[in-house]
Order: structure tokens, then C-alpha cells, then sequence
């Protein structure tokens, strides 16, 4: 597709019904590359397992309940295990991320040993056992991690002395706050006892050599613990031992990290494995929202180049539904080389090449397709050129010829063109010239195009298939007057066939333009003017 | 003290503070201090906590902090969040040994709300966050199921600051309104038990005028103040939580005055307002008597100061 294209198909949009749940998903549904022709057999394999797993989920929700929790557990560990890997220090929660998407890798690895999914054997992620075990040390649970002391015997010896300081400390404290206690008071801050100046406890403290005064404000006394002079060692030996603690605790980690790199290449392949499932889910999820379908590919031999029964643009058919309008499904047969649509004003010409240009980018990038029916023979590009607006410095109608020039310069590649209304803004001789010789250049190519046009006499001037919108054509002038009376614009929605058929004998576009300014509205009177004027035409 | 007993029945409580020097951290590491041995704690910050006093973290109690935190490799880290910060996500840990720290946490009403789900899922009985700087939004139900008010006493003009603490905890503590309108989103008037969407223009003054209860969704400032203006008779408005008033003390006791009523659909219950009164030397109060005026001010509400051990 070109920069444009995605965006008038509102590719972005349906993609957007994928839901994934984890960061490294969400990079692979950034990334996500088409298949292109010659890679038929990988999409084929894409396009089954996207539809068994729909299958698979919709039969167990518990299990679909559980793969989703772990899924979107999923963190990217890429920049701590590219640490590890250069030799750097893992910091203690990196090892506990790593520990993390290890326990997580087990889980979902025991989850796709289901029989039914033996088929995803590929993407089952490998998982390091041995590492696991490794990080797993002491009693702490499988979920956690924390640097025990049985991974240095060292660390255990600094820890035990530590504590045993720290025992005396806490036990000198609590004889200090007994005293306290004798007369009422049970600070929470020994080192920090406010009492106001009229306290009747100021005189016991004032005299207890286990105390002094720390600070003096107008209306209180702020006391302090006078702790021994063997406390005041103990709590300077503690902060000697901390740093010797943290020295270790750097060591274990760093001797740790060292482990973990020996496995980066397998967590990152597990990880790219997982984002994979990840996106599946997404996939196959928004699959059953949408009852997409397993789209047929089409044989080099084949005649037919797209086939599309039913097809819905999902996006565009959700918006409708908000609004409590239903989606017309539509259908066309194309073969390679040009084709020709043309219809009434609003019968729905646009959102038909919408609809077939995002349902081949969907059925080209492993998606399954929201259609009946759906076969084609994979492109090697979608080139869509509707209404331009203007862009660069470039009128309207530079950007479309801007863009159909860049499209054309891969005409020797098979792609899908779909062009709606060239040249529409420019005078209608040359416009319908234009047409005309883009259509006779078309469809001497293996590509397949669709051209939607209201010029008048260029099927038959261009000799190729030609399709039409049926409209309004059971309706005539003087019906529509009668119904337009009194109504909305809503009668057009409702008398407006979006339906599709193939003319076989040639015959002019449909006239129907008076018909729908009349149903929304126009004044009577410019009608009939407008009627005596094509008269005189 | 006791500061436990006030929070029975309660899972998580906020620690909210005003003024300079109010005494959110030293309240919650006096609830820290009193917890029973069993008592599960669970211990997080919204934002950055602890910095003027370090929290204290008892061994065995649960934290949850941002992985950059100093601390974080004395825990054992259990969980990630999904919450982030600026001092990366937000990750939680249980204390293999009583620690004295600066933390980060969530930074959000969403984020704390998972946060506090997963210390709870995590066995937590007792949720405690510390606030940072007059973060009232941290009243949300969203956040806690009860909060506690620390007062920092430091403004010399007393008559205003006991003006100025009576407004906030009325503000804080408004009715629960009995009707509630169909989403928070958008304004709506109650006519005759009915909930009818407005938008604000001038159009709509005359079914404003003759509405029961208005709701207002999002903050009501000064400036919602403007739209209404002219508004002498007693109007009722409600908003999602109390904590989205913010108003002046002169303003919000003028529309008192003029019989405004205000109301919120949720509402965490106040529990005890804690008062620090110790900020400096130059201080022109005497705690004593502060206590006994906050307390007077604010009763029936219960009132302690966390130094005077009384």
C-alpha cells in the first residue's frame, strides 16, 4: 500500500479491533508485514491457524480466561537482557522481571500442551527450566524473588551478624521505652519524645540520665533516648555491615546476571513467541466479533482474481450500527485486468472499493475476512486513489495523478487498483480521456482494477467488464416526487438498492441524480428547471 | 493513641494532607507502629512519600513502589503493576526487614486503584497510602474506603485558619446525595425525579432555575461559579466526590449563606483528623489549646495530636 491508502481504506481502524494485551504484542501488530505473492503456502498455514484458534476459544473460555491473565503479563525484557548480555550487572528487580517471564513462559507452555492445539507446536515457547531453578533458591515461592542467603554463604554470614546486633538495639529500646512507660507515656519516637512544658512526666525525664533534652519551643520539650556507648558501636557496626550486605547482594546479582546471559537468545525467541500468540488471540477474538471467514486463495490458473460474497466493511458496518443503520453486504467477481463500476450518486460505489481494498490487506496480513465468501490471488500491492484532497502544494487533481504516477511505476508487479472517479475535478472531455486511457492501460497488465466512473459511454468505449450499482433504477421521477413528500432524507436510505449486477448488453450510467437531490430535499422547483435544462442538453 | 480503632471495618485508608508540615507520613507510621502482630499491612504512596520524614516500613508488612525505589532490593518482589511513574512501574514487595524509606507510587487514581486491588488480592488487612501534598483527590472511593486529615497548623492569622479547616472538612464531608444521575460525564438537572442532560449555555439557566438538585460533572471551581452567576437563591449541587469542589473559603461560605447546598454520589468517610502543631519555635500556638480549638471546631469529628500523646 502507499502512505495514503491505509487511511482511505481506514485500515488503522479495523486493526484497531485487535485488541492486544501485552507490550510486546502490541510491537508485533505494530510491525505486521503482509504476505506477498509466493507466499501462499505460509499465509495458507496463517489463515488456518487464525481460524482454529477462533474455534478453539470460542469451545473453551476457561482456558481462554486463564492464556489471556498470563498473556498480558507479558513484559519486554529486551533492554534487561541485552544488559546481561554485554555483561552488565541485572539490578534485583530485573532478575525478578526475568524470574517473572520465566514463570510465565512455564505456564503458557504447559497451557499449549493441550491436544487440541498440537498444531501451535511451533510457536511453543522453549522456556529455561535450568534457569528457573537457578533464580528459584531458597524457600521463596515461584513468584518471587529475593537475593536469599543461600545464594552466597557470605551474604548469610554478614546477614546473621546484622541481625544479632540489631537484636541488642531493638532489646536497649525496649528497656528504654519501659521507662517510659513507668509514667505513662509510649512515644513512638525515641528519638523524638514531645511533651509540653507543663507535662507532668518533664521533671521524671528531666532526671533520667537515659534521657536529654534535644530542642526547646515556647510551649514544649522535645526529649531524646541517651542510648550506651556499646548501642552507639552497635548501630555503627550495623551500618558497616549494610555496606558490606549491599557489596555482596551487587555480587550475587552480577554472578546471576551472568547465568541469564547464556539464555538471552532463548527468552527473546520466547518472547517474540509469545507476542505472536498474543496478537493470534487478538485475532481470532476480533474474528468472532466480526464472524470473519477463512478466505480462499486463489490458483495461478485461475480466471478469477478477487471474489467477494457478503463482504462488510467491519469499520464502516460498526459506525452504521451505532447509528442504527445496517451495512449493506456487497459482492463482485473480478478478473485480472480492468473493470468498470458505475451507479447512482450515493448507491454506494466508494464503500464498495473500501471494502474490497481492506479486506484484501486484511485477508493478505493473516486476517480472516468479515464476508460470506471470500477468494483472491494475493497482490503485490492495493493502490487506492479516491476524491484527493489537496496536499504538497498539489490541486486535488495533482495529488490523484501524483499518486496513480507512483502507483503505475510498479505496473509490472500484480496489484489491486482501485480508482474512484478520476479526474472528476478537472473538464469532463479530458477527465473522460483520462479514464478511458487508464483503463485501456490497466488492463493490458496482470494487474486487476476497478474503475468507478459517472462519465457517459466509457464502457463502451473501453470494452471491459462492466458493473453497476442498481440504485434507483425501479424508481421513476415522478415516484420519487410522490415519496419525497413530507419525508426525511432517510426515504433515500431505505429505497436505495446497494446491490451490485453485472451489465451485459451496453448501456448508459444510471440518471439518477435529480432522483436523490429530490429525496433529500431539493426544492421541487429547481428540479423541474433543472429537468427543462437536460432537456434542451 | 489508638489510631487503629478508627479505621475498624476498613481495608484502605488515605492519608491526606493540608498545610505546610501537616504530618501525613508521621501519621502513617504512627499506624504503622500500632499494628498487631498478624495484621497484614500494606504500605504505598500517591506520588512521591516520605521525603521530609521516611516512612517506616515494618518486616513482613507489603509495599508497593516504583522499581527504581532504593529499597526494592530489600523485598521480595511478588508482582509488577501495570501502574507507571516516573521511577519506572510500579512493583510490589514484601520488607524482609524493617526499612526507613522515600518511596514513589502511582501517580494516578487509576493506577492506585489497581495497586490497592492487588495489595488486597494480595492478603493486605490494611491498606495505608500517604499522600503527598494536598492531594485531596486521594479521598476518592477509588483510592480508599476511609481517609484520615492531617492538619499542618502554620498560618499566624488564626481566625482564618480556623475558617480555612472548617470549610475543607465541610467540604470533604457533604452528603451523600439519594439520587444519583445516569453517568458522570455530562451536567444534568433533576425535574421531577427525572435526570435531564444540559449543556452549559445560557439557554438552559430556566431549567436550572427550576431543578431540584443540579449535577455537575468534573471539578466545580470558581469558574462553574461564573456560568451560575446571579444565583442568589439556594441551588443544589452535586458532584461525583467531594474532593472536586474547590472553592475559596470566602466563596464557599457566601453560597452558604445563601442556602447553596452541595452534595456527592461517593463519599470515603472522614475518620479522625490528626494535627500537627510543632512545626517550628516560631510558633505562636500553643498545641494544647490548638487541639482543643480544632477539636471544638470541628466536632463531632475526632481530633488528635500525634506529639502531644494525648
Amino acid at each position: 500500500m502507499d502512505k495514503e491508502t491505509p487511511e482511505k481504506l481506514e485500515w488503522d481502524n479495523f486493526l484497531s479491533l485487535f485488541e492486544v494485551r501485552s507490550h510486546p504484542g502490541l510491537q508485533f501488530k505494530n510491525t505486521l508485514k503482509p504476505f506477498l505473492p509466493g507466499e501462499e503456502k505460509v499465509l495458507q498455514k496463517e489463515l488456518i491457524r487464525t481460524q482454529k484458534f477462533s474455534q478453539f476459544i470460542l469451545k473453551h473460555p476457561d482456558w481462554l480466561r486463564s492464556f489471556s491473565s498470563n498473556i498480558q503479563e507479558l513484559k519486554d525484557l529486551r533492554n534487561s537482557l541485552k544488559k546481561a548480555q554485554e555483561g552488565g550487572r541485572l539490578t534485583v528487580t530485573e532478575i525478578f522481571e526475568v524470574k517473572h517471564l520465566l514463570l510465565l513462559i512455564e505456564n503458557i507452555k504447559a497451557m499449549l500442551k493441550n491436544p487440541e492445539l498440537s498444531w501451535l507446536a511451533r510457536f511453543r515457547p522453549k522456556g529455561a527450566p535450568i534457569l528457573f531453578r537457578i533464580l528459584n533458591k531458597g524457600n521463596q515461592s515461584p513468584q518471587s524473588f529475593y537475593i536469599v542467603d543461600e545464594f552466597s554463604p557470605r551474604l548469610k554470614r554478614i546477614r546473621k551478624e546484622k541481625l544479632e546486633l540489631l537484636a541488642k538495639i531493638e532489646a536497649e529500646r525496649e528497656k528504654m521505652s519501659q521507662e517510659l512507660q513507668k509514667v505513662g507515656l509510649k512515644p513512638f519516637d525515641l528519638d523524638a519524645i514531645s511533651l509540653p512544658k507543663d507535662a507532668p512526666q518533664v521533671p521524671f525525664i528531666l532526671s533520667n540520665p537515659s534521657f536529654f533534652m534535644k530542642s526547646e519551643s515556647r510551649y514544649e520539650l522535645v526529649f531524646a533516648a541517651r542510648f550506651s556507648s556499646d548501642v552507639l558501636k552497635w548501630k555503627d557496626k550495623v551500618k558497616e555491615i549494610e555496606i558490606e550486605e549491599e557489596k555482596e547482594e551487587k555480587e550475587v546479582c552480577r554472578k546471576l546476571s551472568q547465568k541469564i546471559s547464556k539464555f538471552v537468545n532463548t527468552l527473546n525467541q520466547d518472547t517474540e513467541k509469545l507476542a505472536y500468540l498474543d496478537f493470534l488471540l487478538a485475532k481470532s477474538e476480533a474474528s468472532l466479533k466480526y464472524q470473519g471467514i477463512l478466505p480462499q486463495i486463489l490458483s495461478k490458473r485461475s480466471k478469477t482474481s478477487l471474489f467477494m460474497k457478503a463482504g462488510l466493511h467491519f469499520p464502516l458496518a460498526l459506525r452504521l450500527k451505532e447509528k442504527g443503520v445496517e451495512f449493506h453486504p456487497l459482492s463482485i467477481k473480478l478478473k485480472e485486468g480492468a473493470a468498470l463500476l458505475t451507479g447512482a450518486n450515493m448507491s454506494g460505489k466508494t464503500v464498495l472499493l473500501k471494502t474490497l481494498g481492506l479486506n484484501v490487506c486484511a485477508a493478505q496480513h493473516g486476517l480472516l475476512v468479515p464476508a460470506k465468501s471470500f477468494k483472491w490471488r494475493p497482490f503485490d500491492f492495493v493502490f487506492f486513489s479516491t476524491r484527493g484532497k489537496e496536499q504538497d502544494g498539489l490541486s486535488a487533481f495533482g495529488a490523484e495523478i501524483f499518486g496513480l504516477k507512483k502507483a503505475l511505476s510498479f505496473s509490472e508487479k500484480r496489484g489491486l487498483f482501485l480508482v474512484d472517479e478520476l479526474a472528476r475535478g478537472t473538464n469532463p472531455k479530458e477527465g473522460f480521456a483520462i479514464n478511458a486511457a487508464m483503463i485501456k492501460f490497466l488492463s493490458a497488465t496482470r494487474s486487476t482494477s476497478l474503475f468507478v466512473s459517472h462519465f457517459d459511454g466509457l464502457a463502451k468505449v473501453v470494452q471491459v467488464e462492466h458493473w453497476q450499482m442498481k440504485g434507483l433504477k425501479r424508481i421513476s421521477l415522478e415516484q420519487a416526487k410522490l415519496l419525497a413528500k413530507g419525508k426525511d432524507g432517510d426515504i433515500l436510505l431505505r429505497l436505495m438498492n446497494y446491490r451490485l449486477e453485472r451489465v451485459k448488453r451496453e448501456q448508459n450510467i444510471p440518471h439518477d441524480a435529480l432522483k436523490i437531490a429530490l429525496l433529500l430535499g431539493l426544492d421541487e422547483h429547481v428540479i423541474e428547471l433543472a429537468q427543462t435544462f437536460l432537456k434542451k442538453a | 493513641m489508638g489510631i487503629l480503632s478508627y479505621l475498624k471495618g476498613f481495608r484502605a485508608v488515605s492519608i491526606i494532607g493540608t498545610g505546610k508540615e501537616s504530618g501525613k507520613t508521621t501519621t502513617c507510621n504512627y499506624i504503622l507502629s500500632e499494628a498487631p502482630e498478624g495484621l497484614r499491612l500494606g504500605v504505598t504512596s500517591f506520588g512521591l512519600g516520605g521525603v521530609q520524614t521516611p516512612l517506616r516500613i515494618p518486616r513482613d508488612s507489603l509495599v508497593a513502589l516504583a522499581k527504581n525505589c532504593e529499597i526494592a532490593n530489600k523485598l521480595e518482589l511478588l508482582e509488577e503493576t501495570n501502574a507507571h511513574t516516573p521511577w519506572g512501574s510500579v512493583i510490589i514487595g514484601r520488607a524482609k526487614e524493617t526499612l526507613q524509606a522515600t518511596i514513589a507510587g502511582p501517580l494516578c487514581l487509576k493506577d492506585l486503584k489497581e495497586v490497592r486491588d492487588k495489595l488486597s488480592s494480595l492478603g493486605c488487612d490494611l491498606i495505608i497510602v500517604d499522600g503527598v501534598l494536598n492531594k485531596k483527590s486521594l479521598s476518592s472511593h477509588r483510592a480508599c474506603d476511609c481517609f484520615i486529615l492531617a492538619l499542618g497548623i502554620d498560618d499566624f492569622d488564626q481566625d482564618l485558619l480556623w475558617e480555612e479547616i472548617q470549610s475543607q472538612v465541610e467540604v470533604l464531608t457533604i452528603p451523600v446525595s439519594a439520587s444519583m444521575p445516569p453517568s458522570f460525564d455530562k451536567h444534568y438537572a433533576l425535574v421531577q425525579e427525572k435526570w435531564i442532560p444540559f449543556s452549559m449555555n445560557e439557554e438552559n439557566l430556566d431549567l436550572i432555575r427550576k431543578a431540584e438538585e443540579i449535577f455537575w460533572p468534573g471539578a466545580f471551581t470558581e469558574k462553574s461559579l461564573e456560568f451560575l452567576e446571579g444565583w442568589n437563591s439556594g441551588l443544589t449541587v452535586t458532584v461525583e466526590e467531594p474532593w472536586q469542589i474547590f472553592l475559596s473559603v470566602y466563596n464557599w461560605r457566601s453560597l452558604k449563606q445563601n442556602g447553596w447546598v452541595f452534595k456527592s454520589c461517593f463519599q470515603s468517610p472522614l475518620v479522625l483528623v490528626t494535627l500537627n502543631a510543632h512545626s517550628g519555635s516560631q510558633f505562636s500556638l500553643n498545641p494544647r489549646e490548638c487541639l482543643d480549638k480544632v477539636s471544638q471546631i470541628l466536632s463531632p469529628l475526632s481530633v488528635v495530636d500525634l506529639k502531644l500523646n494525648e
